[in-house]
């Protein structure tokens, strides 16, 4: 009993008509959070999320 | 997986670059009583400075969105190492949070210049997070359509779908939602704003608590979202409660799904369709001391929306949240 349905990815293909691709832009390359204690951060998110 | 700071010859900051699949977070703190990261925490508290997106071209991303009215925040740099270069350049969003345009093609490094490997003896198993999905901006009183211009006119976003206070509001509060995207898919941006409600929204809880528009939360893609939800409580990481009778009547809504119902409720998992398939979702509490930023895991099999059906769920345990810290 399965539904099928794939995981969604996206390639670079346009699927949004209405965007106005001049840039264009590939993905998110980081995210950068400014923090109190960067050792410590990293630690949580090493242990906690698996980063 | 990379590492800024004292030993690289960089004496204002100090940063971490970690990575799970195709997500790169950077953590960064100041390292000088002047430096002006110590402003932007006293302000914010810890919270995301900087969406880097990836491009072809970083001097003309920067010169097609200053001149298409976009407030510049760095001029286009190239910096190189024997590893290659890389060009970068940014711009002012909502709030305080800025975009810098990366340009990476001819860089093999590490990270990029100015940045060392870091290697490190422990290296906790990873959690099945795959790519970031999509990053919710939270915007004041009556600024939401600036930021759907921003997006649309200076960045070419088209505008997926919208929201209003009629569509995501409970007893309480409401809120509004626009959903920007890139032409590809790769990129999505909804943008909130607070509506008017009898009691304080959470998106009014967060500009409180951060001073200001910012980063509300940052969805990231699992291929099993039962594997990472389990993975993550074990490990410590903290989601709202959902109440069981949520599950009571979720099959009649969503029809055929793969998953097991007892084991989605035993994790508080959220369901919702649209016309392409469905999604299963679930948001953490926040992660930091101020109730600002969180995280949402979320599976997609098929669906390209963004829960619509949750909405009020999702709220309603943010407000059993907001209820207990006094700021509902």
């Amino acid at each position: 009993m399965s539904t099928g349905l794939k995981d969604v990815d996206y390639s670079l293909e346009k699927i949004m008509q209405d965007a106005e691709d001049f840039l264009p832009l590939w993905g998110t390359d980081y995210v950068e959070l400014y923090v109190g204690n960067a050792k410590q951060s990293a630690h949580y998110y090493k242990t906690a999320w698996g980063f | 997986m990379a590492y800024a700071g004292l030993e690289t010859g960089v004496k204002d900051r100090t940063s971490y670059v970690l990575q799970q699949d195709k997500i790169r977070l950077v953590l960064t703190t100041p390292m000088t009583p002047d430096s002006p990261i110590n402003e932007h925490i006293r302000e914010h508290g810890d919270g995301v400075k900087v969406i880097a997106l990836w491009v072809p071209d970083a001097r003309k991303a920067w010169e097609e969105t200053t001149k298409r009215g976009a407030k510049s925040f760095m001029e286009p740099i190239k910096e190189e190492d024997e590893h290659g270069y890389v060009v970068r350049s940014g711009i002012h969003t909502y709030g305080e949070t800025v975009h810098i345009f990366v340009e990476r093609n001819e860089y093999k490094g590490p990270f990029m210049p100015g940045y060392r490997a870091w290697k490190s003896h422990y290296n906790p198993p990873p959690t099945g997070l795959k790519f970031i999905d999509h990053m919710v901006g939270n915007v004041g009183w009556g600024e939401m359509n600036t930021w759907v211009d921003f997006y649309a006119r200076v960045m070419g976003f088209a505008q997926l779908v919208s929201f209003d206070d009629k569509d995501i509001s409970t007893d309480y509060t409401a809120l509004m939602s626009k959903l920007m995207r890139t032409g590809n898919g790769r990129l999505k941006f909804p943008i909130n704003a607070p509506a008017e409600g009898k009691k304080k929204s959470q998106i009014e809880e967060y500009i409180e608590f951060y001073n200001g528009a910012g980063v509300q939360h940052i969805a990231v893609a699992t291929n099993n979202i039962i594997e990472t939800v389990s993975a993550l409580k074990d490990r410590g990481v903290e989601f709202l409660y959902v109440p069981p009778t949520y599950y009571d009547d979720v099959l009649d809504r969503v029809g055929e799904i793969d998953e097991d119902l007892a084991v989605l409720k035993e994790h508080g998992v959220l369901v919702d369709r649209d016309d392409e398939g469905y999604l299963l979702q679930l948001c953490t509490k926040p992660v930091l001391d101020r109730p600002t930023m969180f995280f949402e895991i979320i599976q997609r099999k098929g669906a390209k929306s963004f829960g619509k059906g949750n909405f009020k769920a999702l709220f309603e345990a943010i407000e059993r949240e907001q209820e207990n810290r006094g700021t509902l």
